[in-house]
Protein backbone atom coordinates (compact mmCIF):
# COMPACT_ATOMS: atom_id res chain seq x y z
CA UNK A 1 0.00 0.00 0.00
CA UNK A 2 1.77 3.21 -1.12
CA UNK A 3 -1.06 5.61 0.54
CA UNK A 4 -3.62 4.63 3.02
CA UNK A 5 -5.86 7.23 4.81
CA UNK A 6 -7.62 6.25 8.14
CA UNK A 7 -10.89 7.13 9.26
CA UNK A 8 -9.90 11.44 8.10
CA UNK A 9 -13.01 13.70 8.80
CA UNK A 10 -12.98 17.13 7.81
CA UNK A 11 -15.34 19.55 8.36
CA UNK A 12 -15.67 23.02 7.53
CA UNK A 13 -18.19 25.36 9.81
CA UNK A 14 -20.17 22.22 10.42
CA UNK A 15 -19.67 21.13 6.96
CA UNK A 16 -18.57 17.62 7.25
CA UNK A 17 -17.08 17.22 3.50
CA UNK A 18 -15.20 14.33 4.38
CA UNK A 19 -16.73 11.43 6.78
CA UNK A 20 -14.78 8.88 8.25
CA UNK A 21 -12.90 7.98 5.04
CA UNK A 22 -10.78 4.88 4.99
CA UNK A 23 -8.91 3.63 2.15
CA UNK A 24 -5.71 2.27 0.74
CA UNK A 25 -4.19 2.87 -2.58
CA UNK A 26 -1.85 -0.15 -4.44
CA UNK A 27 1.49 0.66 -5.87
CA UNK A 28 1.40 1.71 -9.39
CA UNK A 29 -2.16 1.77 -10.32
CA UNK A 30 -5.03 3.98 -11.29
CA UNK A 31 -7.68 5.15 -9.84
CA UNK A 32 -10.61 7.23 -10.53
CA UNK A 33 -12.58 9.07 -7.50
CA UNK A 34 -16.19 9.67 -8.90
CA UNK A 35 -19.53 11.80 -7.47
CA UNK A 36 -21.27 14.72 -7.61
CA UNK A 37 -20.18 18.39 -6.75
CA UNK A 38 -19.81 18.71 -2.94
CA UNK A 39 -19.07 14.75 -2.64
CA UNK A 40 -16.00 15.82 -0.92
CA UNK A 41 -13.39 14.22 -3.79
CA UNK A 42 -11.25 17.60 -3.72
CA UNK A 43 -11.05 17.91 0.22
CA UNK A 44 -10.15 14.13 0.27
CA UNK A 45 -7.31 14.99 -2.29
CA UNK A 46 -6.25 17.72 0.12
CA UNK A 47 -5.95 16.36 3.13
CA UNK A 48 -3.59 13.93 1.18
CA UNK A 49 -1.38 16.30 -0.82
CA UNK A 50 -1.24 18.40 3.16
CA UNK A 51 -3.47 21.44 1.23
CA UNK A 52 -5.58 21.09 5.00
CA UNK A 53 -4.79 18.94 7.63
CA UNK A 54 -7.89 16.71 9.12
CA UNK A 55 -9.56 17.13 12.04
CA UNK A 56 -9.58 13.29 12.95
CA UNK A 57 -7.92 10.20 11.43
CA UNK A 58 -4.39 9.50 9.66
CA UNK A 59 -2.27 9.82 6.49
CA UNK A 60 -0.48 7.27 6.12
CA UNK A 61 2.66 7.38 2.82
CA UNK A 62 4.33 3.25 2.85
CA UNK A 63 3.06 3.23 6.26
CA UNK A 64 4.69 6.33 7.55
CA UNK A 65 2.44 9.00 9.67
CA UNK A 66 2.37 12.11 7.03
CA UNK A 67 -0.65 13.47 8.71
CA UNK A 68 0.97 16.58 9.93
CA UNK A 69 3.59 17.22 7.19
CA UNK A 70 3.44 20.80 5.27
CA UNK A 71 2.45 20.01 1.36
CA UNK A 72 6.53 21.03 0.76
CA UNK A 73 7.50 17.98 2.74
CA UNK A 74 5.20 15.52 0.78
CA UNK A 75 6.83 16.87 -2.35
CA UNK A 76 10.14 15.96 -1.16
CA UNK A 77 8.51 12.58 0.30
CA UNK A 78 7.09 11.41 -3.15
CA UNK A 79 3.18 13.35 -3.44
CA UNK A 80 2.62 15.51 -6.27
CA UNK A 81 -0.47 17.30 -7.78
CA UNK A 82 -2.65 19.76 -9.95
CA UNK A 83 -5.18 21.20 -9.34
CA UNK A 84 -8.90 21.72 -10.23
CA UNK A 85 -8.63 25.44 -11.57
CA UNK A 86 -5.41 25.91 -13.13
CA UNK A 87 -2.55 26.44 -10.75
CA UNK A 88 0.78 27.92 -12.39
CA UNK A 89 2.90 30.80 -12.24
CA UNK A 90 1.33 32.59 -14.97
CA UNK A 91 3.63 35.43 -15.25
CA UNK A 92 6.72 33.63 -15.62
CA UNK A 93 7.54 31.35 -18.98
CA UNK A 94 7.10 28.01 -19.40
CA UNK A 95 10.58 27.04 -18.77
CA UNK A 96 10.59 29.12 -15.47
CA UNK A 97 7.05 27.35 -14.68
CA UNK A 98 8.78 23.59 -14.87
CA UNK A 99 11.78 24.81 -13.56
CA UNK A 100 10.84 25.60 -10.26
CA UNK A 101 9.52 22.46 -9.32
CA UNK A 102 12.49 20.76 -10.56
CA UNK A 103 15.18 23.18 -8.54
CA UNK A 104 13.53 21.13 -5.33
CA UNK A 105 14.53 17.78 -6.26
CA UNK A 106 16.36 17.51 -9.67
CA UNK A 107 20.76 17.40 -9.44
CA UNK A 108 20.73 18.32 -13.04
CA UNK A 109 18.13 20.72 -13.45
CA UNK A 110 18.82 21.64 -17.30
CA UNK A 111 19.18 17.73 -18.24
CA UNK A 112 15.91 17.36 -16.88
CA UNK A 113 13.80 20.66 -17.73
CA UNK A 114 15.06 19.87 -21.73
CA UNK A 115 13.62 15.68 -21.30
CA UNK A 116 9.93 17.43 -19.81
CA UNK A 117 9.65 20.16 -22.22
CA UNK A 118 10.13 17.59 -25.23
CA UNK A 119 8.30 15.04 -23.56
CA UNK A 120 5.35 17.53 -23.06
CA UNK A 121 5.43 18.94 -26.39
CA UNK A 122 6.38 22.26 -25.28
CA UNK A 123 9.25 22.70 -27.23
CA UNK A 124 8.13 26.04 -29.51
CA UNK A 125 6.77 27.14 -26.53
CA UNK A 126 9.07 27.28 -23.73
CA UNK A 127 9.65 30.87 -23.43
CA UNK A 128 5.92 31.81 -23.83
CA UNK A 129 4.66 33.54 -20.52
CA UNK A 130 2.32 30.49 -19.04
CA UNK A 131 -0.69 33.08 -18.83
CA UNK A 132 -0.71 33.44 -23.00
CA UNK A 133 -1.07 29.22 -23.29
CA UNK A 134 -4.25 28.01 -24.03
CA UNK A 135 -6.20 26.16 -20.83
CA UNK A 136 -5.20 23.03 -22.62
CA UNK A 137 -2.08 23.49 -22.71
CA UNK A 138 -2.08 25.56 -19.28
CA UNK A 139 -3.70 21.79 -17.84
CA UNK A 140 -0.46 20.29 -19.54
CA UNK A 141 2.06 22.30 -18.14
CA UNK A 142 0.40 21.73 -14.68
CA UNK A 143 0.88 18.23 -15.22
CA UNK A 144 4.54 18.49 -16.05
CA UNK A 145 5.19 20.46 -13.23
CA UNK A 146 3.67 18.13 -10.79
CA UNK A 147 5.79 15.16 -12.46
CA UNK A 148 9.22 16.99 -12.96
CA UNK A 149 9.67 16.49 -9.26
CA UNK A 150 9.56 12.42 -10.13
CA UNK A 151 6.52 11.69 -7.44
CA UNK A 152 5.45 8.22 -6.40
CA UNK A 153 2.06 9.10 -6.57
CA UNK A 154 0.32 11.70 -8.39
CA UNK A 155 -3.12 13.29 -7.95
CA UNK A 156 -4.61 14.87 -10.80
CA UNK A 157 -7.80 16.96 -9.97
CA UNK A 158 -10.18 17.30 -12.64
CA UNK A 159 -7.34 17.49 -15.18
CA UNK A 160 -9.91 17.47 -18.30
CA UNK A 161 -12.46 20.46 -16.85
CA UNK A 162 -12.66 23.23 -20.16
CA UNK A 163 -10.24 21.39 -22.01
CA UNK A 164 -11.13 20.21 -25.66
CA UNK A 165 -11.16 17.02 -27.37
CA UNK A 166 -8.42 16.72 -28.85
CA UNK A 167 -6.35 17.88 -25.88
CA UNK A 168 -7.95 15.39 -23.67
CA UNK A 169 -7.38 12.79 -25.77
CA UNK A 170 -3.68 13.92 -25.69
CA UNK A 171 -3.75 14.44 -21.88
CA UNK A 172 -5.10 10.86 -21.29
CA UNK A 173 -1.94 9.53 -23.51
CA UNK A 174 0.26 11.43 -21.55
CA UNK A 175 -1.05 10.44 -18.18
CA UNK A 176 -1.29 6.56 -19.35
CA UNK A 177 2.46 6.90 -20.82
CA UNK A 178 3.85 8.26 -17.19
CA UNK A 179 2.18 5.99 -15.56
CA UNK A 180 3.57 3.19 -17.76
CA UNK A 181 7.21 4.86 -17.57
CA UNK A 182 7.51 6.39 -14.00
CA UNK A 183 5.61 3.35 -12.19
CA UNK A 184 3.19 5.77 -10.90
CA UNK A 185 0.48 5.75 -8.45
CA UNK A 186 -2.40 7.57 -10.16
CA UNK A 187 -5.23 9.26 -8.69
CA UNK A 188 -7.45 11.12 -11.02
CA UNK A 189 -10.76 13.02 -10.19
CA UNK A 190 -12.91 13.10 -13.14
CA UNK A 191 -16.36 13.59 -14.11
CA UNK A 192 -15.87 12.36 -17.65
CA UNK A 193 -16.97 9.00 -17.48
CA UNK A 194 -15.28 8.16 -21.18
CA UNK A 195 -12.13 9.40 -19.81
CA UNK A 196 -12.75 8.19 -15.97
CA UNK A 197 -13.88 4.26 -17.74
CA UNK A 198 -10.83 4.88 -19.98
CA UNK A 199 -8.02 5.42 -17.39
CA UNK A 200 -9.41 3.70 -14.37
CA UNK A 201 -8.43 0.66 -13.21
CA UNK A 202 -10.63 1.27 -10.45
CA UNK A 203 -13.16 3.59 -9.07
CA UNK A 204 -14.08 4.66 -6.47
CA UNK A 205 -17.10 7.09 -5.63
CA UNK A 206 -17.99 9.31 -3.20
CA UNK A 207 -21.20 10.97 -1.66
CA UNK A 208 -21.48 13.38 0.99
CA UNK A 209 -18.27 13.12 2.07
CA UNK A 210 -18.44 9.28 2.34
CA UNK A 211 -17.37 5.77 0.06
CA UNK A 212 -20.90 4.43 -1.62
CA UNK A 213 -18.65 2.49 -3.92
CA UNK A 214 -15.07 0.83 -4.74
CA UNK A 215 -14.13 -1.33 -7.13
CA UNK A 216 -13.60 -2.18 -10.91
CA UNK A 217 -15.06 -0.46 -14.00
CA UNK A 218 -17.46 -3.69 -14.26
CA UNK A 219 -18.38 -3.39 -10.80
CA UNK A 220 -18.90 0.54 -10.65
CA UNK A 221 -21.08 0.35 -13.91
CA UNK A 222 -23.17 -2.54 -12.72
CA UNK A 223 -23.57 -1.00 -8.89
CA UNK A 224 -27.14 0.42 -8.18
CA UNK A 225 -26.62 2.60 -6.03
CA UNK A 226 -23.82 4.52 -7.83
CA UNK A 227 -26.08 4.23 -10.64
CA UNK A 228 -29.35 6.14 -8.84
CA UNK A 229 -26.89 8.67 -7.05
CA UNK A 230 -24.60 9.74 -10.00
CA UNK A 231 -24.42 7.83 -13.19
CA UNK A 232 -27.99 7.97 -13.57
CA UNK A 233 -28.75 9.19 -16.93
CA UNK A 234 -25.03 9.31 -18.11
CA UNK A 235 -24.53 6.94 -20.60
CA UNK A 236 -21.73 4.06 -19.38
CA UNK B 1 18.38 47.36 -25.34
CA UNK B 2 17.51 51.01 -25.99
CA UNK B 3 16.87 51.43 -22.36
CA UNK B 4 20.11 49.61 -21.38
CA UNK B 5 21.89 52.31 -23.30
CA UNK B 6 20.44 55.43 -21.57
CA UNK B 7 20.76 53.88 -18.51
CA UNK B 8 24.84 53.71 -19.67
CA UNK B 9 24.82 57.05 -21.01
CA UNK B 10 23.32 58.63 -17.53
CA UNK B 11 25.84 56.19 -15.41
CA UNK B 12 28.85 57.79 -17.84
CA UNK B 13 28.03 61.37 -17.20
CA UNK B 14 27.37 60.71 -14.09
CA UNK B 15 30.74 60.03 -13.85
CA UNK B 16 31.88 63.47 -14.72
CA UNK B 17 30.12 65.18 -11.94
CA UNK B 18 33.18 65.72 -10.12
CA UNK B 19 34.40 67.87 -12.47
CA UNK B 20 31.91 70.37 -11.65
CA UNK B 21 33.53 71.40 -8.89
CA UNK B 22 30.34 72.43 -6.86
CA UNK B 23 30.91 70.33 -3.44
CA UNK B 24 26.76 70.94 -2.46
CA UNK B 25 25.98 69.14 -6.15
CA UNK B 26 29.15 66.49 -5.41
CA UNK B 27 27.66 66.15 -1.48
CA UNK B 28 24.09 65.20 -3.17
CA UNK B 29 24.96 62.82 -6.34
CA UNK B 30 27.07 60.81 -3.25
CA UNK B 31 23.69 60.86 -1.08
CA UNK B 32 21.81 59.52 -4.27
CA UNK B 33 23.84 56.40 -4.86
CA UNK B 34 23.60 55.79 -1.54
CA UNK B 35 19.97 55.91 -1.38
CA UNK B 36 19.46 54.05 -4.67
CA UNK B 37 21.26 51.16 -3.44
CA UNK B 38 18.85 51.55 0.33
CA UNK B 39 16.47 51.41 -2.50
CA UNK B 40 17.68 47.97 -4.34
CA UNK B 41 18.74 46.04 -1.60
CA UNK B 42 14.76 46.94 -0.50
CA UNK B 43 13.45 45.84 -3.43
CA UNK B 44 14.73 42.19 -3.24
CA UNK B 45 12.01 41.64 -0.26
CA UNK B 46 9.67 44.07 -1.55
CA UNK B 47 9.26 43.80 -5.40
CA UNK B 48 11.00 40.55 -6.00
CA UNK B 49 9.67 38.63 -2.56
CA UNK B 50 6.60 40.60 -2.61
CA UNK B 51 6.77 41.60 1.01
CA UNK B 52 6.54 44.67 2.30
CA UNK B 53 9.15 45.82 4.81
CA UNK B 54 8.58 48.71 7.01
CA UNK B 55 11.48 48.23 8.89
CA UNK B 56 14.21 48.67 6.26
CA UNK B 57 15.70 51.65 8.48
CA UNK B 58 16.34 49.09 11.10
CA UNK B 59 19.24 47.37 8.81
CA UNK B 60 20.19 51.01 7.55
CA UNK B 61 21.01 52.41 10.97
CA UNK B 62 22.28 49.54 12.64
CA UNK B 63 25.05 49.34 10.44
CA UNK B 64 25.77 53.11 10.35
CA UNK B 65 25.64 53.27 14.86
CA UNK B 66 27.52 50.38 14.46
CA UNK B 67 30.19 52.22 12.64
CA UNK B 68 29.73 55.27 14.08
CA UNK B 69 30.10 53.31 17.97
CA UNK B 70 33.36 51.61 17.28
CA UNK B 71 34.95 54.43 15.47
CA UNK B 72 34.32 57.46 17.40
CA UNK B 73 34.06 55.44 21.03
CA UNK B 74 36.36 53.01 20.99
CA UNK B 75 38.63 54.45 18.32
CA UNK B 76 38.99 51.51 15.24
CA UNK B 77 39.82 52.32 11.72
CA UNK B 78 37.05 52.78 9.27
CA UNK B 79 37.26 49.64 7.69
CA UNK B 80 36.73 47.80 10.82
CA UNK B 81 33.46 49.59 11.68
CA UNK B 82 31.98 49.47 8.22
CA UNK B 83 32.94 45.71 7.95
CA UNK B 84 31.33 45.29 11.38
CA UNK B 85 28.28 47.75 10.70
CA UNK B 86 27.55 45.48 7.61
CA UNK B 87 27.67 41.69 9.50
CA UNK B 88 25.46 43.68 12.63
CA UNK B 89 23.06 44.46 9.31
CA UNK B 90 23.26 41.01 7.98
CA UNK B 91 22.79 39.13 11.68
CA UNK B 92 19.63 41.70 12.54
CA UNK B 93 18.14 40.77 9.47
CA UNK B 94 18.02 37.05 10.24
CA UNK B 95 16.57 37.72 13.63
CA UNK B 96 13.86 39.61 12.12
CA UNK B 97 13.33 37.79 9.00
CA UNK B 98 13.13 34.52 11.67
CA UNK B 99 10.71 36.35 13.72
CA UNK B 100 8.41 38.04 10.87
CA UNK B 101 8.34 36.10 8.25
CA UNK B 102 5.50 33.54 9.40
CA UNK B 103 3.44 36.22 8.64
CA UNK B 104 2.11 38.37 5.47
CA UNK B 105 1.22 41.31 4.50
CA UNK B 106 -0.03 43.70 6.76
CA UNK B 107 1.18 41.77 9.69
CA UNK B 108 4.78 41.56 7.76
CA UNK B 109 4.71 45.09 7.63
CA UNK B 110 3.69 45.76 11.09
CA UNK B 111 6.17 43.62 12.87
CA UNK B 112 9.05 45.12 10.91
CA UNK B 113 7.77 48.52 11.78
CA UNK B 114 7.42 47.26 15.23
CA UNK B 115 11.08 45.96 14.95
CA UNK B 116 12.56 49.14 13.73
CA UNK B 117 10.67 51.18 15.90
CA UNK B 118 12.06 49.30 19.02
CA UNK B 119 15.68 50.08 17.75
CA UNK B 120 14.62 53.88 17.07
CA UNK B 121 13.83 53.81 21.35
CA UNK B 122 16.63 52.56 22.37
CA UNK B 123 18.59 54.96 19.86
CA UNK B 124 16.78 57.94 21.33
CA UNK B 125 17.02 56.57 25.10
CA UNK B 126 20.28 55.41 25.44
CA UNK B 127 22.35 58.28 25.63
CA UNK B 128 25.85 56.99 27.19
CA UNK B 129 25.83 54.95 23.56
CA UNK B 130 23.85 56.33 21.16
CA UNK B 131 23.86 60.26 21.81
CA UNK B 132 20.67 59.94 22.16
CA UNK B 133 18.59 62.76 20.17
CA UNK B 134 22.12 64.28 19.04
CA UNK B 135 23.45 61.05 17.55
CA UNK B 136 27.19 60.62 17.45
CA UNK B 137 29.17 63.08 15.90
CA UNK B 138 33.10 63.20 14.51
CA UNK B 139 33.05 59.94 12.36
CA UNK B 140 36.43 61.11 10.65
CA UNK B 141 36.89 62.24 7.06
CA UNK B 142 37.89 58.82 4.74
CA UNK B 143 39.24 60.94 2.00
CA UNK B 144 38.47 64.36 -0.39
CA UNK B 145 34.79 64.64 -0.85
CA UNK B 146 35.60 63.91 -4.12
CA UNK B 147 37.19 60.52 -3.89
CA UNK B 148 34.54 59.66 -1.65
CA UNK B 149 32.19 60.34 -4.57
CA UNK B 150 33.97 57.73 -7.22
CA UNK B 151 34.39 55.18 -4.21
CA UNK B 152 30.37 55.02 -3.38
CA UNK B 153 29.79 55.02 -7.04
CA UNK B 154 31.89 51.65 -7.11
CA UNK B 155 30.26 50.40 -3.62
CA UNK B 156 26.99 50.92 -5.13
CA UNK B 157 27.68 49.41 -9.02
CA UNK B 158 29.56 46.55 -7.24
CA UNK B 159 26.49 45.82 -4.82
CA UNK B 160 23.81 46.57 -7.67
CA UNK B 161 25.51 44.03 -9.82
CA UNK B 162 25.65 41.39 -7.36
CA UNK B 163 21.86 41.91 -6.07
CA UNK B 164 21.28 41.45 -9.90
CA UNK B 165 22.83 38.19 -10.07
CA UNK B 166 20.74 37.31 -7.23
CA UNK B 167 17.84 38.05 -8.48
CA UNK B 168 18.76 36.38 -11.67
CA UNK B 169 19.41 32.84 -10.24
CA UNK B 170 18.19 30.15 -9.68
CA UNK B 171 16.76 31.73 -6.19
CA UNK B 172 15.49 34.59 -7.48
CA UNK B 173 13.24 32.38 -9.82
CA UNK B 174 11.82 30.20 -6.77
CA UNK B 175 10.88 33.96 -5.27
CA UNK B 176 9.40 35.32 -8.29
CA UNK B 177 7.23 32.12 -7.65
CA UNK B 178 6.62 32.77 -4.54
CA UNK B 179 5.40 36.49 -5.01
CA UNK B 180 3.24 35.12 -8.21
CA UNK B 181 1.64 31.42 -6.11
CA UNK B 182 2.78 30.57 -3.24
CA UNK B 183 0.75 27.73 -3.16
CA UNK B 184 2.45 26.14 -6.15
CA UNK B 185 5.93 26.64 -5.02
CA UNK B 186 4.88 25.04 -1.30
CA UNK B 187 3.56 22.29 -3.77
CA UNK B 188 6.71 22.37 -5.53
CA UNK B 189 8.08 21.09 -2.69
CA UNK B 190 9.95 24.81 -1.35
CA UNK B 191 9.69 26.18 1.61
CA UNK B 192 8.72 29.32 1.02
CA UNK B 193 10.20 29.92 4.79
CA UNK B 194 13.81 29.21 3.80
CA UNK B 195 13.49 31.29 0.39
CA UNK B 196 11.83 34.72 1.96
CA UNK B 197 14.69 34.24 4.49
CA UNK B 198 17.60 34.24 1.77
CA UNK B 199 16.25 37.63 0.73
CA UNK B 200 15.85 38.91 4.08
CA UNK B 201 19.11 38.60 4.97
CA UNK B 202 20.55 39.63 1.31
CA UNK B 203 18.28 42.61 1.50
CA UNK B 204 19.98 43.27 4.80
CA UNK B 205 23.24 42.94 4.17
CA UNK B 206 23.21 45.81 1.12
CA UNK B 207 20.87 47.91 3.02
CA UNK B 208 23.99 47.63 6.22
CA UNK B 209 26.28 48.45 3.60
CA UNK B 210 24.28 51.56 2.37
CA UNK B 211 24.14 52.50 5.77
CA UNK B 212 27.84 52.29 6.14
CA UNK B 213 28.21 54.77 3.36
CA UNK B 214 25.93 56.75 4.99
CA UNK B 215 27.52 57.41 8.49
CA UNK B 216 30.84 58.02 6.30
CA UNK B 217 29.61 60.47 3.70
CA UNK B 218 27.82 62.88 6.62
CA UNK B 219 29.98 61.74 9.22
CA UNK B 220 27.41 61.93 11.64
CA UNK B 221 24.60 59.61 13.13
CA UNK B 222 20.99 60.71 14.23
CA UNK B 223 18.17 58.75 15.17
CA UNK B 224 16.26 60.12 11.89
CA UNK B 225 18.16 57.72 10.23
CA UNK B 226 16.24 55.11 12.30
CA UNK B 227 12.98 56.71 12.29
CA UNK B 228 10.21 54.77 10.79
CA UNK B 229 9.93 57.68 8.01
CA UNK B 230 13.96 56.37 7.08
CA UNK B 231 12.01 53.08 6.06
CA UNK B 232 9.20 54.34 4.36
CA UNK B 233 11.79 56.71 1.67
CA UNK B 234 12.47 53.41 0.16
CA UNK B 235 9.18 51.91 -0.45
CA UNK B 236 8.06 55.55 -1.67
CA UNK B 237 10.88 55.78 -3.88
CA UNK B 238 10.19 52.24 -4.83
CA UNK B 239 6.43 52.64 -5.87
CA UNK B 240 7.40 56.20 -8.05
CA UNK B 241 10.23 53.85 -9.92
CA UNK B 242 8.30 50.85 -9.95
CA UNK B 243 8.62 47.25 -7.81
CA UNK B 244 8.85 44.92 -10.75
CA UNK B 245 11.44 46.77 -12.64
CA UNK B 246 15.06 46.41 -11.73
CA UNK B 247 16.67 49.72 -12.23
CA UNK B 248 12.81 51.21 -11.06
CA UNK B 249 13.73 52.19 -7.31
CA UNK B 250 16.90 53.32 -8.55
CA UNK B 251 14.76 55.93 -10.52
CA UNK B 252 12.79 56.15 -8.14
CA UNK B 253 15.17 57.50 -5.57
CA UNK B 254 17.05 59.87 -7.95
CA UNK B 255 13.82 61.65 -8.22
CA UNK B 256 12.51 61.33 -5.19
CA UNK B 257 16.01 62.77 -3.74
CA UNK B 258 15.68 65.65 -6.48
CA UNK B 259 11.96 66.36 -6.02
CA UNK B 260 12.46 66.72 -2.17
CA UNK B 261 15.31 69.11 -2.60
CA UNK B 262 13.89 71.58 -4.95
CA UNK B 263 10.50 71.22 -3.37
CA UNK B 264 11.95 72.43 0.01
CA UNK B 265 13.36 75.30 -1.95
CA UNK B 266 9.75 76.73 -2.31
CA UNK B 267 7.64 75.11 0.38
CA UNK B 268 8.70 73.70 3.78
CA UNK B 269 5.75 71.10 2.94
CA UNK B 270 7.19 68.81 0.30
CA UNK B 271 5.92 65.55 1.83
CA UNK B 272 2.51 66.87 1.04
CA UNK B 273 3.67 67.18 -2.78
CA UNK B 274 5.32 63.88 -2.60
CA UNK B 275 2.48 62.17 -1.35
CA UNK B 276 0.34 63.53 -4.34
CA UNK B 277 2.73 62.02 -6.65
CA UNK B 278 3.03 58.38 -5.00
CA UNK B 279 -1.12 58.76 -4.90
CA UNK B 280 -0.99 59.67 -8.53
CA UNK B 281 1.37 57.32 -9.40
CA UNK B 282 0.15 54.20 -7.74
CA UNK B 283 -3.59 55.17 -8.95
CA UNK B 284 -3.23 55.61 -12.53
CA UNK B 285 0.64 54.03 -13.29
CA UNK B 286 1.10 50.45 -10.84
CA UNK B 287 4.15 49.80 -12.52
CA UNK B 288 6.08 53.17 -11.68
CA UNK B 289 7.99 55.25 -14.13
CA UNK B 290 9.67 52.21 -15.88
CA UNK B 291 6.45 50.14 -16.08
CA UNK B 292 5.82 53.28 -18.61
CA UNK B 293 9.13 53.27 -20.11
CA UNK B 294 8.63 49.42 -20.94
CA UNK B 295 5.41 49.64 -22.28
CA UNK B 296 6.50 52.71 -24.67
CA UNK B 297 9.50 50.58 -25.81
CA UNK B 298 7.19 47.21 -26.33
CA UNK B 299 4.71 49.87 -28.10
CA UNK B 300 7.02 50.28 -30.40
Amino acid sequence: MILEAKNVTKSFAGFVAVDNVSIGFEQQSITAIIGPNGAGKTTFVNLCTGMFKPDFGKILFYGIDITKLPPEKRVQLGISRTFQIVNIFPMLTVEQNIKIPLLSKSKKVDEELERLIETFGLKEKRDVLASELSHGDQKILEIAMAVSMKPKILFLDEPMSGVNPAERTRIIDLVMELQEKEKLTVIIIEHDMDVVFRLAERIVVMNRGKIIADGTPEEIRKNEIVKEVYLKGVEV
Amino acid sequence: MRSNIVLLVIVALSLFIPFTGNDYLIYLSTKIWILVLYAIAFNIVFGYSGLLSFGHALFFSASAYTLAILVVKTGNPLAVGFVAGVAVAAVFSAGVGFLSLRHKEIHFAMITLAFSMMFWGIVMKWRDVTGGEDGIVGIPRVMPVIWFYYFTFAVVLICAYLIYRFVKSDIGLVLEGIRENETRVRFSGHSTLKYRLYAMIVSGTFTGVSGGLWAMLDRTVTPSISHWSFSAMPVIATLIGGPQNFIGPAVGTVIYVIAQDVITRYTLYWQFILGMVVVAVVLFFRGGVMGVVEKMIRGR
